[in-house]
């Protein structure tokens, strides 16, 4: 316990000083290893190179000292905007009042960095530290290797295994192999009622050119998968129309399209022609669920009590060819689970509360729970996060802080949440995530397609302006974007990166886990940051009117 | 073998770190080692001892100076009770039958503990301490600081139990549900809020009593309970009633603390938080969405293209149950008036003293100012003249212990409510309207009234105002043009224990025994901490706030306070923690203040620096 502890004050210390003592960092926190290259750490460390044994501790190291009482903002956040360039509409937005249940109203954050004081300091260090060294000392086939390996099924195993473990185990079978573990219409081959869906990853964290893959799952609580005539129990048919009815109350729309289903196996006339049809492709909005769930009221771009999400955060896997693919091996496994059902008036009340610990100057305040941290909205997240073997581990208290920036009090989520009001409207978008031949559909609030907004109004690939390969790609000399190319392109090739950018991203990341200091951030940047403030102050410029943009996170799939 | 050789040297480098920084808390509190009493620090020489795994070990012993760094309890304090995780405690309020009101604020939704009587604290809650009588408390033994989480996820009471009275969301009986925030209209619900906040109590005229709770939200509300039959155990009687309808006074704004009046009426404080009020039109606003919910309330359009709220209407004490209807038995029959001549500003509460003329007044937020009121007929606020501290610091003094304050009190203007009434009525309009007091205007107002060049230009200007409308309605920018200090910070609990207190001013004054009134102050912050102005306190351990005493003293007639002496400071701040940043062993971010018969505080906290915020009760050594 000592060592642990000194170990952790060893890293906090580092934060004071320039990155040149990363291999202490490393000797500190793996005393076994030695410092010479961090390939052969990750060889050894990742146990044997085909796969990880199962029943390893999963629990994190804990001390009493926290790192980043801040950590709810993330390192985005300190983007050097100029006044020029705008990548914070994608998370701050007002919308008209009574739309919708989100009250943040923090499009003021696009223009102004209104942090508390303590936040005006940057403490993701991780961002300025040059890791291009590291990266080029691990090799094509170790990365390539590493990645592969299947860490999920381990931890699964771990969790059903651990007997202290009484959280949520968020199990599906094979979701290492993404698409193989589902059906063509996204339902979990295993049975476990997990339903993945096909959305467009949020600019720009998410695209893979900045470092990774992912994929989104729902689940709804078992009476909305349950048909309440015949002999009851679990009706598909059932269950995709629920589905769609909250994915229509979150597109304010009035009938959306499903995959077939047969209202005679749910009893209601879904489609309100007048007769329970066999065959129903098309399907109305109402102002109740259905089968077991009858009694639950549609509430508007609110999830029902009991949803629950995974979202794994992957490499970036590439081929021989240059093909950019979901790999095997996470990153990080995230886990939320609406507990509680919040009623729009206490969200309300809640957003209330938040504005006034932000006028009071207050550092965010949440109960940590290794199993499970609410986010005092009606939301448990759970973070598993690579441990220094690759194995992946709950987060600890700072790293699990940082989930709350974005799942709890910024204004554009719907509910808390982002991918699920990103999926393809409707029948298509049922079914594991594929980017390929996926149009570049315009935000709600947008005319042009949104990636090609997003490039114009942050000027750059990422919010810091530093993926060169997007820039050369898809940027004139002059700064202007290609709008021609970008137009043309799927979003698979607007947001994935050759393979030399996906093994280094990958490289680059091995080294934050090498380290395990997440708590100083989990960007794969693959050169220090230039466009990002160490501290904010008064003089930083804020970002003028007219660069403020309205935006709408959700999709107008329709548009021409 | 290197990196234990290299482990080792850290280890020294990091005892040695330690053992100065305990060294520099003990240098700065020396003249504290005449205090005999400290002998049960000798703990601290546990760490002296470690100090000897380097050549830091001398600078373990000066460890032992550290008197202010409590290791154990601070011998002053008592712990009374703690609140569920996330919560903090509102609504302190000792009942004439001895039962002590306190609630849940906000607790983690997270929390699934529950208590003796089956009680989960995932909601805001009202309840209170029975088993106990507060009116004669004698000693008690502290309670332990909660350590397990079902301890900390109920609330713990080192006397009594605690007894829940209503939770957020339960049926109440007029059909509501509690913490509902209901429009003007009486039935549109705008919010549900779980910040139950001042308890108001009060006899309902038979052998019960009538529970007047806060729900401070914008707009804000009130709820009622009836309570009767206290036995072992609590109120055999509860009867949820529902929540009081404040359409005649435009709704309310963060009903926060307050206290009962001497003759028997809630006064619900609105703790406006809303310090420009040019901000009440400008739709970019940060914090907009709170004046589009006053617009929501008077059913104006949300979106400005209308009628929109007076900013004027918000920012008051609110006279619960005048016109004898305090214990009227429907609730929604319960009167209430805003006392506008007490002024607008952020409330936290207001305390009448035993003269029922004078009231002091405190202002929550940064850089804010501490107010009194003087009524022009007793047991009236209807009608008074205002006043504004304007402080001296004690000389040379830097750190929150030391720094006591003698008041200079700066008159701002007298008003009635029925004269100020029509001066907001003045600022009735639209959003396009968007009709305010200006900054130039308080400005050029004050410049009048002082005769003085407040602004430097060289001139006097002339009040744009046949009135002193700014003293009333922009009444901290009144105070601060007119040379108050408005620099305080967190400014909270203001209270008396009105018998001790009116038994002072009964005898004559001086010939009483002393009697006190108490502020907290959260933290120690803005306008206190910087280099200018009238307070400058540097403190490390500013964070964790403090209580002052003010001395309550007669003059021309009239209760009056002339100093502010810190009574109680809290920490050591050990900033890294990830919890309980503020020492578990004393107080941290003091909020609700509560003197009991015998002279001692409750002390309530309203502190995320606290895994479990506390109730203390604090034996001020000085009195």
């Amino acid at each position: 316990m000592k060592n642990v502890l000194l170990s952790l004050m060893v890293l906090f210390l580092s934060g004071c000083f320039t990155s040149d003592n990363d291999s202490s960092e490393t000797t500190q926190i793996t005393p076994d290893n030695t410092t010479e290259t961090t390939t052969e750490d990750a060889e050894e460390t990742s146990g044997t190179p085909d796969g990880i044994v199962s029943g390893y501790n999963i629990y994190p190291q804990e001390t009493n000292a926290t790192y980043n009482k801040e950590a709810v903002i993330p390192p985005q956040c300190y983007t050097k905007h100029e006044g020029e360039f705008n990548p914070c509409m994608t998370c701050h937005q007002n919308y008209t009042y009574g739309t919708r249940p989100n009250y943040m109203f923090d499009a003021g954050l696009q223009s102004a960095y209104e942090f508390s004081d303590y936040g005006f300091t940057n403490r993701w260090d991780n961002l300025f530290e040059d890791r291009t060294e590291r990266i080029a000392e691990i090799s094509d086939e170790t990365v390539l290797k590493y990645i592969a390996v299947d860490n999920y099924t381990p931890l699964i195993e771990t969790l059903e295994n651990d007997s202290e473990w009484t959280g949520p185990v968020p199990k599906i079978d094979n979701l290492h192999l993404g698409a193989d573990a589902f059906d063509d219409e996204g339902f979990a081959k295993d049975g476990s009622h997990w339903v993945a869906f096909n959305y467009k990853p949020l600019p720009s964290t998410f695209w893979p050119t900045n470092g990774s893959t992912d994929d989104v799952i729902i689940r709804l609580p078992e009476a909305y998968r349950e048909t309440s005539c015949g002999e009851g129990g679990y009706s598909r048919d059932t269950y995709l129309a629920n589905l769609a009815l909250l994915e229509m109350s979150f597109q304010d729309l009035d009938s959306i399209s499903v995959p077939t289903l047969n209202e005679q196996n749910v009893c209601v006339d879904l489609n309100n022609d007048g007769q329970l049809t066999t065959a129903v492709t098309q399907i109305d909005s109402r102002t109740h669920y259905v089968g077991n769930a009858a009694d639950a009221e549609v509430a508007h771009m609110l999830y029902p009590q009991g949803t629950e999400f995974i979202h794994s955060v992957r490499y970036v896997g590439v081929d021989d060819e240059g093909n950019v693919f979901i790999p095997a091996r996470m990153k990080e496994l995230r886990y939320m689970k609406k507990t509680k059902f919040r009623s729009e008036a206490w969200l309300k009340s809640a957003y209330g509360n938040e504005h006034q610990e932000k006028i009071d100057g207050n550092l965010p305040n949440y109960i940590y729970d290794v199993q499970g941290t609410p986010n005092e909205f009606g939301w448990d997240l759970l973070g598993f996060i690579e441990d220094e073997q690759g194995r992946l581990r709950a987060q600890s208290r700072d790293e699990s802080l940082f989930c709350m920036g974005c799942h709890t009090t910024i204004g554009s989520t719907i509910d808390q949440t982002f991918a699920f009001s990103r999926k393809i409207t409707g029948a298509t978008g049922w079914g594991y995530i594929d980017t390929k031949g996926m149009q570049d559909a315009p935000a709600k609030l947008g005319t042009d397609p949104e990636i090609l907004e997003y490039f114009r109004a942050v000027g750059g690939g990422d919010e810091f302006r530093q993926n060169t390969e997007v820039l050369a790609r898809w940027f004139n000399e002059d700064g202007s974007v290609k709008e021609d190319e970008v137009r043309a392109a799927d979003v698979y090739t607007l947001i994935s990166p050759s393979r030399e950018r996906a093994l280094a991203l990958n490289k680059a990341y091995m080294t934050i886990v090498a380290d395990q200091d997440f708590h100083q951030g989990r960007d794969a940047n693959l050169a220090p940051a230039v466009n990002v403030y160490r501290s904010v102050d008064e003089t930083s410029p804020v970002l003028p009117g007219e660069k403020t943009r309205q935006y709408d996170m959700r999709l107008n799939w329709t548009a021409e | 073998m290197m990196n234990l050789k290299q482990n080792k040297l850290l280890q020294a480098m990091l005892l040695a770190a330690l053992a100065t920084g305990l060294a520099a808390c003990g240098g700065e509190d020396g003249n504290n080692g005449s205090n005999g009493t400290d002998g049960a620090d000798g703990t601290n020489g546990v760490d002296g001892t470690n100090g000897t795994d380097g050549t830091a070990g001398a600078d373990g012993a000066d460890g032992a100076d550290g008197t202010d760094a409590p290791s154990t309890l601070n011998p002053n304090l008592k712990r009374l009770a703690t609140a569920p995780l996330d919560a903090e405690f509102t609504g302190m309020f000792v009942n004439t039958d001895g039962t002590f009101f306190l609630n849940v604020q906000h607790p983690s939704s997270s929390n699934t503990t529950a208590d003796s009587n089956g009680k989960v604290f995932d909601k805001g809650t009202v309840g209170v301490i029975v088993d106990a009588d507060f009116n004669s408390l004698g000693d008690i033994a502290s309670l332990d600081l909660p350590i397990t989480t079902a301890d900390k996820e109920v609330v713990m009471t080192a006397v009594g139990s605690y007894q829940v009275l209503l939770q957020q969301e339960d049926s109440l009986a007029d059909g509501n549900e509690a913490g509902d925030i209901l429009a003007a209209d009486g039935t549109t619900l705008i919010k549900n809020s779980n910040d139950p906040d001042f308890n108001g109590v009060v006899s309902d005229g038979a052998t019960g009593f009538y529970v007047y709770s806060n729900w401070e939200d914008r707009p804000g509300s009130m709820s009622r309970i009836q309570v009767d039959g206290l036995a072992s155990g609590g109120y055999s009687s509860v009867t949820a009633e529902g929540m009081l309808d404040f359409s005649s006074v435009e709704g309310t704004w963060v009903n926060c603390f307050g206290t009962v009046s001497p003759w028997g009426t809630p006064l619900s404080a609105e703790e406006l938080y809303f310090d420009n009020t040019a901000d009440w039109y400008d739709s970019s606003y940060s914090y907009f969405s709170n004046p589009q919910a006053i617009a929501e309330y008077l059913g104006y359009p949300t979106d400005g293209s209308g009628n929109w709220g007076n900013p004027y209407n918000y920012g008051y004490n609110v006279e619960i149950g005048t016109s004898g209807t305090v214990a009227t038995a429907d609730e929604s029959n319960v009167e209430v008036e805003k006392r506008f001549a007490l002024g607008r500003f952020s409330h936290e509460n207001a305390v009448v003293m035993p003269d029922e003329r004078t009231v002091l007044q405190s202002d929550d937020g940064s850089n804010v100012v501490f107010f009194k009121f003087v009524a022009d007929v007793a047991g009236d606020l209807s009608a008074g003249t205002l006043y504004a501290a304007q402080v001296t610091q004690a000389a040379s003094t830097t750190t929150t212990a030391e720094a006591a304050f003698a008041i200079d009190w700066i008159e701002l203007g007298a008003g009635n409510d029925t004269d100020i009434a029509t001066w907001i009525a003045e600022y009735d309009g639209t959003f396009e309207d968007a009709k305010y007091i200006t900054d130039e205007e308080v400005i050029a107002w004050a410049e009048a009234k002082s005769n003085s060049d407040i602004d430097g230009d060289g001139t006097v200007a002339t009040s744009p105002f046949s009135d002193d409308r700014p003293a009333f309605l922009e009444t901290r920018k009144a105070a601060a043009a007119l040379g108050a200090t408005a620099e305080f910070n967190k400014m909270e609990g203001v209270n008396i224990n009105y018998d001790l207190a009116s038994t002072w001013w009964n005898m004559g004054a001086a010939d009483g025994a002393q009697a006190y009134a108490y502020m907290a102050m959260s933290t120690i912050g803005s306008g206190m901490t910087d280099e200018e102005g009238d307070i400058m306190i540097s403190d490390d351990n500013a964070s964790c706030g403090a209580v002052y005493r003010m001395k309550l003293v007669e003059n021309g007639g009239l209760v009056d306070v002339e100093t502010m002496v810190p009574a109680i400071v809290g920490g050591p701040y050990y900033g890294d923690r990830s919890v309980n940043e503020c020492d578990v062993n004393n107080i941290s971010n003091p909020d609700n203040l509560v003197i009991l018969n015998d002279g001692r505080l409750l002390i309530g906290e309203d502190t995320g620096n606290h895994e479990n915020n506390m109730v203390w009760v604090f034996d001020d050594p000085a009195i």
